[in-house]
């Protein structure tokens, strides 16, 4: 870089002078400049700082009560509803298969969400849903299944289905609970 | 300081409610081996004293408990769960227990009012 400006002062005269200067002045502007500029990048990430924490603060939400004590009175949870549903995730997921210890965790993990997804559809609003599917292997063993709940007896229901398949059994259960 | 000591109270706390299933479960199978006979009684007692045990904790929480009893056999059991619940208040918790002839697993699921 010197040399190359050596060799402009060689050719140039006045310019060449003027363009010395100017080079030193360009070398000295240039590094207030980077300085500037880094200075501003830093204040620029602060402020950045800044703002999320700003934002993370500003996303804090809280509702109002709505004061609503019971369910609109068409769309209380249907037990028998629910049983179709699960008797229909069953049928369409479970005919024709036997029990394999290496496909049926992840089968049993869709049928869940199968079953719960398709329960909130059937557009009840303001319940939570529990969906849980049990599968036994048959080997003659006894086994037994219970449940028992502490909730509102007036809205809150649940449905059970067991399915039979070559060796192996399947339960599928969904509790619906009423979000007052 | 109000808003957390409230937050922390109408949580779901999953180790107070491990706890309260490993007494529960102790307490009415403990020393017992598998009887057909017997085996509804003993998950009856497993639920009804979960979920005396759970009250007592006096939480605004609705609550739902399941217990399956098996006979060990090497047969296979597999159980899974799906909720649609509020995550920051709402929680579940399971126990598996086992002796010598059975295997009891215990669920709770605790869901806030």
């Amino acid at each position: 870089m010197e040399g190359f400006r050596k060799l402009l002062a060689g050719v140039k005269t006045n310019s060449s002078n003027v363009s010395d200067k100017k080079s030193e002045s360009d070398n000295a502007s240039t590094t207030a400049k980077a300085k500037l500029g880094r200075f501003r990048l830093k204040m620029r990430m602060l402020s950045n700082l800044g703002a999320r924490n700003l934002s993370s603060q500003q996303t804090f939400v809280t509702y109002e009560n709505t004061y609503k004590m019971e369910p609109t009175d068409n769309k209380t949870f249907s037990s028998r509803r629910a049983e179709k549903v699960i008797e229909g995730v069953f049928e369409h997921y479970l005919q024709g298969k036997n029990y394999d210890p290496k496909i049926f965790p992840r089968l049993i993990k869709t049928l869940t969400e199968l079953i719960r997804d398709r329960v909130k559809m059937q557009g009840l609003d303001r319940y939570k849903i529990i969906a849980t599917v049990t599968m036994i292997q048959n080997k003659d063993q006894g086994i037994q299944l219970s449940s028992r709940a502490l909730w509102n007896h007036n809205f809150d229901n649940y449905a059970s289905v067991a399915y039979e398949g070559p060796n192996y059994y399947a339960v599928g259960s969904v509790y619906a609970l009423y979000y007052d | 300081m109000d808003d957390f000591q409230s937050a922390e109270e109408t949580a779901f706390v999953v180790d107070e409610v491990t706890n309260i299933i490993k007494e529960a479960v102790e307490g009415a199978i403990g020393g017992n081996g598998y009887q057909h006979n017997k085996v509804n009684q003993w998950t009856s007692n497993v639920v009804e004293q979960c979920l005396n045990q759970l009250t007592k904790l006096g939480k605004p929480f609705k609550y739902i408990v399941t217990c399956v009893i098996m006979q060990k056999n090497g047969a296979g059991l597999h159980t899974a769960s799906s909720c649609f619940w509020d995550n920051s208040t709402d929680g579940s918790c399971t126990v598996r227990w086992e002796n010598k002839t059975m295997f009891c697993i215990v669920s709770v699921f605790g869901l806030a009012i």
